[in-house]
Formats: structure tokens, C-alpha cells, sequence
């Protein structure tokens, strides 16, 4: 009898879009977790909102046997936009400049919402590999040095590639 | 007493020849004349005895006052004497004629008119000599009494002595005055007219007040006055308590006699009179009165007169509003007469005593809400408190009072973590009950029942004890109340007993013809709704949102219909159509498929029974060990569907009764048209009747170990004493290990089978009990598998969270090697944590559980570990 409507319609801790958004990306982890991809990884921080992702350089490249750490900030609207990609770790790449921002045309305007983390991930660690034959990627690249060393010198574009990677530290992990 | 009156008497007589004296005056001699002055051209000369200045000039009456002065300061003069002396203080002898002469001379003669201050001045003079001697002698009698902290219990025979010698030193001070001085002013005028005469009367009166009012002011100044009233107020309150009967510092009052109720009247009326004699009597004394008449009513409230009526359940209010009336007003009229006699006393009149009531009322209803908490848990004994208060919350500021205070006490005493759901839910129901007495518009309720539904919201097991209590039995068939277990909440399921409350409530509001109608209370907040039903369960049925109660109710009724043993499912069916009622009926299609199911079942088996021409569910095995096997009702899919995970142990069921199985389930798919049977073995029930060579045990079991022991008979021609291992009976029943050591445990525990050797793992059947010697060890053996025979009640047909733990091992691994791998090591509280937001239905276990899980992984290779913390193996 003492039920008041306020105890019924208090916000939910989550609003109803917000919701969705927790939910869509409760199942893309469940999806991961249980059919996990060699060589990708990906999973939420304090929220669910803000993920960290791992992915292992593809195997034959310049990046093989080198493991690079990503973070993902999911917009509340989500997956109707896409979500905010960077290298965590320093990565010396065409098209990823010194800050880790990405030049990826998924991650911008060929975003779909059929997109997910897995789908994300395995474009990055194919770009990783790829020998960037994209042309509409390369005319615009963000590291131009690497980009004129990639076809030039690979073995200096190697040295670099190796004297810019370095692991974080578990400080640096827990800061993300 | 004749010594005295002689060394006065020579006192007299020797001062009147040598003044010894230097406080009064010492005249002219009368024999020196007063020459006067020369006149101009005059030589000084003799006396000159004829000259007329000696009887009429001012200088002759000035020397006739000055030696009246000096004979009537003589005589007032008081004595300076140690208080200890008193007895030998005495009161002025009458004034011989001389004396009196020279007193009426300065009071009413010419002296007094000369002086022009009629009497005044010897008045001062008196009031002079008496201060001196009051604090020469008096005073330092008195001031050792009133040291500062002083005893409170000493205080009646502190004041008491206090007004004796005050009242002593008075009547010395007093008595001249009164006894001479006073009557020379009304007699001097005789000769006056009658107007005169009430004028000097008037004035002689005037003098006397003045005189006492300096008096007075004496005492009172030299007094430390804090001390006295609150001595004052101790004694008013003690005095107090004797007449009323009320034992502040004693547990077990015993009735007054009335003698010393009258002893304690009197002796206060006395004190009281003294002070007013000497003076104390003033503002002060008041004031200590109101403290001690504020702090009586305090004291009554508490007192065992205003106990709360745990059995009578009737208020006392009525009691204390007589009491105030009939006892503490006339106490109060008394002492107010015995103050300020004279003066007009204050009445009392119906005004006043009745605020008093109110107030009285108002404290006793602020002593109630203080335990408050206590009359709650106590309904409905303690209806007594409850009505007591509902004279009290008559005021908004009462009312909040009582709501602040009460979510206080519900805060500190209930709502923690070390209170079980059961009792909180059962003190919610009191709540509901005792405010629905206090408060029927439900508003106070509305309140204070906040708190206690946020924190029934946050706790995991409500809604389950809540559907639990509902479905449970607490009378049994002879109506006999049971006492269930913890998880149930007796108050729920009484409640349940109780006819649905009309949930038809038409609006108060729009019933013009209601006489009964009032505005709502004026507290009420925003969101108050009149036509409230005050009904427990629809209170606690709106706890959660019904998606949760009917997710909750779904499990629940599933494991009860499982279990009930009832034919009918009456109850079942009563419950299901209450939750329509609160629910919705659309919600609760699952529940009520499940129970249809439940009953078509019923009626299915019989047909197969019907059909099936010699029950087939009778079997004899051998001559040991024969199970009678009466099978769960089969169940359609929906109902597993939409059942919590079911315990699915698989096991081989004894030959025998897996050919009636069979048979049944031939029989099922000829009813159902060719649906399959699918038997769930590990919820059955069985009774077992075993034949052992000297007893009979019979038994109600679980079908698991009534496979077990089965499987000790099924061999027994094999010559091997029907003895199995462990790992035989696993091989042989495909049942896992657990089971079979359980239903183990269970048989030893009953006396059946016993381990050939310790930790042999061999058990066999004991066909005969051992003697007396040996009842000893199984005794022992009984009691040390007792813990393990009792866990059979632990399997239940719903999975524990132990199963749900071990099943999602896989998927707790992978979030775990998830996490690490990409937020690199951290410690397993944090793990847990993250576990918990992230894994869909969190995790099922604690920090210890998330340890054990990672220690596992570790010894894998797959994790390492360092201290607390993890991290992936790299």
C-alpha cells in the first residue's frame, strides 16, 4: 500500500538508450569471450563504455611477434556510430600517427553498425599487415615517412617499426 | 535560664552607670548645661539658670532627642553572640518607663516630628544594628551549610535547619519591633481624629513592611540563593515523588503507606511555611518549584504508573490526564498557597491543567516513540503504547517527530546487514499492522516504510522468501500453527491464510453521503493516495517490479509443485489466481501452464495406471531389498522450459525399474500420441522397504539412493556378502561419485551398511545390528557420517551455486583471460569485481571461489601469480 510512483518510475540507473547500448555491448563480449579469435582480445575497463583491446602484429610483417594495446570509447549511440579507436602503444605505421589515431575509413565514414569489436579488430591487425595497396589510404597517409620507407627500405622501416614499439607497463595498463 | 537573667539584669545596671557600649550614641550630659551663645556686647558670664533658651530653644530639644536616641539605641541593641549560644539569646524584656518615653518621644512625639522622619530613622538605625549582628552572628552559622556541591539528599534537613535559625534570629529581630515599637505608633495619636487614625494606622503598617521587607533583603542577600532553590527544587520533587508513589532510582517500588504519604504532605507544608517566613519564599522558590513540578512530570511518565499495558492493550493516557487533574494540580495549588500566602494564590483553573494534560500527554508520547521500535516488534502486545501515541501525533510537529525518530531507530536496529530478510520482512508486516492503528490515512506509514522497502529492494533473497512464505504451510491439517524453517517468514504465510482484501475500494473522496470523511493530514506529501489498501501482501507484492516477483515465483512454484505431495494443489491454485489478482493474469501464463501441466499429469498417469493392467510399479527384485517406485507425474516440455535449470544427475536405474519405466512410458505414448517420455531420474521419490535378516527398515528416499541400496541386493547371489566399493557402484550405476557417497552416508547413517574397514571404500549390507558391544562404534560410525547423511537435503531438485559455479567454470576462465590479457595483471578482489560487471549474471561465488579458479589456472600455466596480484603467463 505504501508504494509511491516515484519508487516505480526512478530512473533506472541506465536510460533506456543507454540500455541498449549495455546490452549490445554485453553480448559483443559474451561473443568474444566465447569464441575467442587467436591473436585479438578485447575487454571492457571500469564501464562498459571504455574497453582495451590487444591485438598481436600478423605473423610475416614488420609488426610479427609484437603485441600492440588499443582503446575503444563507445559513443552513447552506439553502434549507430562508431567507436573511438587509438593506439595505446607506439606503433610506427603509415597511417596511425605518433598519437595512435587511426586513419581507417571504417572507423570513420564506412562505419556500419553491422561493424562490432571483433570486426574492428581484425581490420586492424589486417592493416597492420597489409601492404597498404589501398591507394585511397596512402595518398593521405598520417606518417609520411613511413609511408615512402614501407616500399622504399624495409629493412630500415623494420628498425624503426622495432625502435618505436614499446610494451606498456601494468601502470600504464591500469591508467587507460 | 535565672543566670541569664541576672548577668543581664547587672549588664543593665552596669551600663546605665558606664556606657560600655560604643555603638550608641553617648549624649550631653544633662548636667553640663548648654550655655548657648552670647549675644552682641555680652560678655561671657555664668550661668545663667532663668534665661528661657535651656526649656525652649531648638538646642534643649535637640539635647532631649539625643538622650531619648541614646536610651531607646541602648535598648535595641542586639546582643553579639556565637549561634551556637542561642538558647541564651532572649528576647527583650518590656521597656521600662524611661525607655519606653524615650522611644514613644522619637517614634510618635515631638522628636519623631522634629526629626521630621517620623520614626524613620530609629527603623534604620534598627535595621542597621540588625544586619550587623545578623552577619556577626547569624550568618556564619548558616553559610558552612550551603557549601557549593552540596548533597542533594541532605536537603530537607539542609533547609529545614536553615529556616529553624533564620526562624530563630527572626523572632529575636522581630519581637522589639513588634512588641514595642509598632504598638507606640498606633497608640501615640489618641487624641486624634478617626481619619488621623487610619492614616497612622496605614503608616504603621507601611513601617512594618518596610521593616520586614529590609529584613528580608538581609537574609536573602547573605544566602547563596542558586544553593537554596536547588535544594528547594530537590525537596519540592522528592516530596513530590513520596505523595505520587514514584521511585526514581528504585527497581521495585513498594506501595506507600498513607501515613507516609500524609508524613511527607505535612512535612513539605512546613518547610514551605518557614521559607515563606524568613523570606525565601520569592521568585526563586518558584522557580525551583516550576523545575521540580517540570521534572515530576517527567519522572511520572516514566514511573511504573505509566507503564505500558502489555495485557489490559488499553492506553494509559486516559490515567494520566486524570492524574494530572486530581493529583498534580492540587499538589501544585498547595504548594503555590504555601509559597505565596498572603499574596493571592495563582489559580489553577480548567485552562490551566488542562495544557498540563496536553503537555503531560505530549511528553508521554515523545517517552513512547523513543522505544517505538520495541512496541513494533512487539505487536500487537503492545497495542497499549501504540494507542497511548495516537493521543500524541496530533500535531504536524508530532507527527514528524515521530516519523524522524522511528526511521532513526529502524536505521540502527534493523536495517544492517546483520538482520536476516525473514525478520525483516516480519518486522515490516508489524510496521504495517501497528501503523495502520496509529495513522489509518497511512501517511505516517507512507514514510517511515520507505527506508525499509529501498533496503527489502537491495537485498538478493527478498522476493524469493516472500514467494516461499507464500506457498508455505504453517497450519497443519488440524490447524495447528508449525514453525518453519528460517527462510520462511511466518507473518507472510499467516497473512496468506486471511481472505483477499476487497480490492475494490470505491473513492472516499466522491462519496458524498460519507460521514466519516476528513481532509487528508495535512503532512501528507505530493504523491498521497487516499484509497489505499492496507493489505500486507499487495505492500509486499509491490516491493519489486513483477517482472522480477513473477521470475522468482516461476522457480519457486516450479520446486513446489516437484515436491508437494498435496493432490489437489489447492494452495497452489489459490496463490496462482492471488498473484492474477496483484500481478496481471497476461504475466502469469508460465505459472499457470506449469500448474495445468501439473495436473494433467495427474490424470494422465492414472489413465496409464488404468491401462496398464497390473500396476507395474511394484516390483520385487529379490527377497532383500524391494523399492516400490513411485515415479514423479512425467512432464511435457513447456514446464522444463521454463523451470531454473533442473538437477539433471544421470544414473542407471535398477533393472526392474527401468522395465516399468518402459512399460510407462509405452503407456505415455500411446496417450499423448507418440510424444516420448523423458525421465528425469534424479527427482523421484522412492519407498524403500529392505528385509534384513533380524528387522524391517522401511524408507521414504530419493530415487539415487534407493539405486544404491538396490544395487547392494541386485548382486547378492555373487557369494560375496553383498559388498561393493565405491567404484563399483559408480561403474555399476553410471552415477557419479558424489551420489553415490552421499546415498552411502545416508544408508550407514540409517544402520544399514557399513565400511568393511576404515577408508577401505567397502561397504556392505549389515544384515544383522551388532550386539551391544559393538553398538558403541556404530554409534560412533553413525554419528560421524551424520553431517554426510544429512546432505541429501542439500540435493535439491533447483542447482546450487556450487553447480552453477563449477558449470560456468569455462566461461569465468575466458572474461578472466580476457581481462588480464588486456588490462594487464591486477588483484583478484579487482578481478572480482570486474567479474561481476562483466560476466551476464555475474559471478557465483566469492574472493575465496575467484582464488581457487585463478590458483587453477596458474597450476595450468595459463595465469601467474605474485602475492594477490595476476596476471597472464607471458
Amino acid at each position: 500500500m505504501s508504494t509511491d510512483a516515484a519508487e516505480k518510475t526512478a530512473p533506472q540507473p541506465l536510460s533506456a538508450n543507454n540500455g541498449n547500448v549495455t546490452k549490445r555491448l554485453q553480448t559483443e563480449l559474451m561473443t568474444l569471450m566465447m569464441s575467442p579469435t587467436p591473436g585479438i582480445s578485447a575487454f571492457p575497463n571500469d564501464d562498459l563504455l571504455n574497453w582495451t583491446a590487444t591485438i598481436s602484429g600478423p605473423g610475416g610483417t614488420p609488426y610479427a611477434n609484437l603485441t600492440f594495446k588499443l582503446s575503444f570509447e563507445f559513443p552513447a549511440n552506439y553502434p549507430y556510430a562508431p567507436p573511438t579507436v587509438l593506439f595505446k602503444t607506439p606503433i610506427y605505421h603509415p597511417n596511425i600517427d605518433f598519437s595512435g589515431r587511426i586513419c581507417l575509413d571504417i572507423l570513420k565514414d564506412k562505419w556500419s553498425a553491422i561493424y562490432n569489436v571483433q570486426s574492428v579488430l581484425l581490420s586492424l591487425q589486417s592493416l597492420l599487415g597489409s601492404r597498404i595497396s589501398e591507394l585511397n589510404q596512402i595518398a593521405s597517409p598520417l606518417n609520411g615517412q613511413a609511408a615512402e620507407l614501407w616500399d622504399k627500405d624495409p629493412a630500415e622501416y623494420k628498425r624503426l617499426v622495432l625502435a618505436r614499439h614499446k610494451d606498456l607497463t601494468d601502470e600504464e595498463l591500469a591508467g587507460l | 535560664m535565672t543566670t541569664t537573667m541576672a548577668s543581664s539584669h547587672e549588664a543593665l545596671v552596669f551600663s546605665s552607670v558606664f556606657p560600655v557600649s560604643a555603638h550608641h550614641t553617648t549624649p550631653t550630659p544633662l548636667a553640663t548645661p548648654d550655655l548657648g551663645f552670647t549675644t552682641e556686647g555680652q560678655s561671657f558670664g555664668g550661668v545663667d539658670i532663668t534665661s528661657p533658651l535651656l526649656s525652649s530653644r531648638p538646642v534643649a530639644q535637640e539635647i532631649k532627642q539625643n538622650q531619648a536616641w541614646s536610651v531607646a539605641t541602648r535598648y535595641l541593641s542586639l546582643a553579639r553572640a556565637p549561634f551556637s549560644q542561642i538558647s541564651q539569646w532572649n528576647l527583650k524584656q518590656a521597656p521600662t518607663r524611661d525607655i519606653s518615653d524615650a522611644l514613644r518621644y522619637l517614634l510618635a512625639g515631638e522628636g519623631a516630628q522634629a526629626a521630621g522622619d517620623e520614626g524613620q530613622s530609629l527603623l534604620d538605625w534598627y535595621v542597621n544594628e540588625i544586619r550587623g549582628h545578623y552577619l556577626a552572628c547569624v550568618q556564619p552559622s548558616i553559610q558552612p551549610l550551603w557549601k557549593p556541591g552540596l548533597d542533594c539528599r541532605h536537603s530537607w534537613s539542609l533547609l529545614e535547619e536553615t529556616v529553624n535559625r533564620l526562624g530563630q534570629a527572626q523572632a529575636l529581630y522581630l519581637q522589639p519591633l513588634r512588641d514595642y515599637v509598632l504598638p507606640i505608633i498606633h497608640d501615640a495619636p489618641s487624641n486624634t481624629s478617626t481619619a488621623q487614625q487610619g492614616a497612622v494606622h496605614s503608616k504603621a503598617t507601611q513601617l512594618a513592611s518596610k521593616f520586614r521587607r529590609d529584613l528580608d533583603a538581609v537574609i536573602t542577600h547573605s544566602i547563596p540563593l542558586q544553593l537554596v532553590s536547588k535544594a528547594l527544587s530537590y525537596v519540592l520533587f522528592d516530596a513530590g515523588c513520596r505523595i505520587f508513589d514514584i521511585h526514581p532510582n528504585q527497581a521495585e517500588p513498594k506501595k506507600p503507606a498513607r501515613e507516609d504519604v500524609l508524613h511527607a504532605r505535612n512535612r513539605t507544608v512546613r518547610l514551605l511555611r518557614g521559607l515563606r517566613e524568613v523570606g525565601l519564599a520569592g521568585d526563586q522558590a518558584q522557580r525551583a518549584f516550576a523545575q521540580a513540578m517540570d521534572k515530576l512530570l517527567g519522572q511520572f511518565i516514566v514511573s511504573h504508573h505509566m507503564k505500558v499495558d502489555w495485557y489490559g492493550r488499553a492506553p494509559v493516557t486516559k490515567k494520566l490526564r486524570q492524574w494530572v487533574k486530581e493529583g498534580f494540580a492540587p499538589f501544585a495549588t498547595e504548594v503555590m498557597e504555601c509559597l505565596s500566602a498572603g499574596e493571592t494564590p495563582l489559580p489553577f483553573g480548567p485552562l490551566e491543567i488542562q495544557q498540563w494534560q496536553d503537555m503531560a500527554t505530549q511528553r508521554l508520547g515523545r517517552a513512547r516513540v523513543d522505544n517505538l521500535f520495541d512496541y513494533v516488534v512487539n505487536w500487537d502486545r503492545s497495542l497499549g503504547a501504540i494507542l497511548d501515541l495516537k493521543d500524541y501525533i496530533t500535531t504536524p510537529a508530532a507527527r514528524s517527530h515521530l516519523a524522524i525518530s522511528f526511521s532513526k531507530q529502524l536505521s540502527r536496529r534493523l536495517l544492517h546487514a546483520g538482520a536476516t530478510t525473514t525478520h525483516i520482512l516480519n518486522v515490516y508486516i508489524y510496521v504495517i499492522r501497528a501503523f495502520n492503528e496509529l495513522d489509518p490515512k497511512a501517511v505516517l506509514l507512507d514514510r517511515v516504510a520507505k527506508p525499509i522497502r529501498r533496503h527489502l529492494r537491495d537485498r538478493p533473497d527478498t522476493a524469493r522468501i516472500i514467494v516461499a512464505s507464500l506457498l508455505a504451510d504453517v497450519q497443519d491439517s488440524h490447524g495447528n500453527t508449525l514453525h518453519p524453517s528460517g527462510d520462511i517468514s511466518l507473518e507472510i504465510a499467516t497473512e496468506m491464510l486471511h481472505p483477499v482484501a476487497s480490492q475494490h475500494d470505491h473513492d472516499h473522496d466522491l462519496d458524498w453521503g460519507n460521514m466519516a470523511w476528513t481532509p487528508d493530514p495535512v503532512d501528507a506529501g505530493p504523491e498521497y493516495r487516499k484509497s489505499r489498501s492496507t493489505d500486507i501482501i499487495s505492500s509486499l507484492l509491490s516491493l519489486y517490479d513483477r517482472e522480477d516477483f513473477i521470475t522468482e515465483l516461476k522457480a519457486i512454484l516450479g520446486a513446489h509443485l516437484l515436491s508437494a505431495t498435496t493432490p489437489g494443489f489447492e494452495k497452489e491454485i489459490r496463490l496462482l489466481e492471488l498473484f492474477k489478482l496483484r500481478l496481471g493474469e497476461e504475466k502469469l501464463q508460465a505459472c499457470e501452464v506449469m500448474l495445468r501441466d501439473v495436473l494433467e499429469s495427474k490424470r494422465i498417469d492414472a489413465s496409464i495406471r488404468g491401462t496398464i493392467s497390473r500396476n507395474p510399479f511394484d516390483v520385487s527384485p529379490d527377497t532383500k531389498t524391494r523399492s516400490t517406485r513411485r515415479t514423479t507425474p512425467p512432464r511435457p516440455n513447456p514446464l522444463l522450459l521454463l523451470l531454473a535449470p533442473l538437477r539433471d544427475d544421470t544414473f542407471l536405474p535398477p533393472a526392474a525399474v527401468r522395465a516399468a519405466q518402459s512399460r510407462y512410458a509405452a503407456g505415455f505414448e500411446r496417450v499423448k500420441d507418440m510424444r516420448k517420455l523423458h525421465w528425469m531420474h534424479a527427482l523421484g521419490r522412492a519407498s524403500v522397504r529392505l528385509e534384513l535378516e533380524d528387522r524391517v527398515v522401511e524408507e521414504e528416499v530419493a530415487t539415487w539412493q534407493a539405486a544404491v541400496i538396490d544395487a547392494f541386493g541386485e548382486d547378492g547371489e555373487a557369494g560375496d556378502e553383498a559388498r561393493r566399493s565405491v567404484a563399483q557402484l559408480e561403474a555399476a550405476l553410471e552415477m557419479d561419485e558424489e551420489l553415490v557417497r552421499n546415498a552411502l552416508a545416508f544408508w550407514i547413517g540409517r544402520g544399514v551398511l557399513r565400511e568393511t574397514a576404515p577408508d577401505s571404500d567397502v561397504f556392505e549390507v549389515l544384515e544383522r545390528l551388532p550386539a551391544a558391544n559393538d553398538a558403541g562404534a556404530a554409534a560412533s560410525a553413525a554419528t560421524s557420517t551424520a553431517g554426510q547423511a544429512a546432505r541429501p537435503a542439500a540435493v535439491q531438485a533447483i542447482k546450487s551455486q556450487q553447480d552453477v559455479l563449477e558449470e560456468n567454470t569455462a566461461l569465468y576462465r575466458q572474461f578472466i583471460l580476457g581481462m588480464l590479457t588486456n588490462q594487464g595483471a591486477m588483484p583478484a578482489p579487482r578481478i572480482l569485481m570486474m567479474l561481476k560487471m562483466a560476466v551476464p549474471g555475474g559471478f557465483g561465488g566469492g574472493v575465496e571461489e575467484l582464488r581457487g579458479l585463478l590458483g587453477g589456472m596458474a597450476e595450468e600455466g595459463i595465469l601467474q601469480g605474485g602475492g594477490d596480484v595476476w596476471g597472464v603467463k607471458k
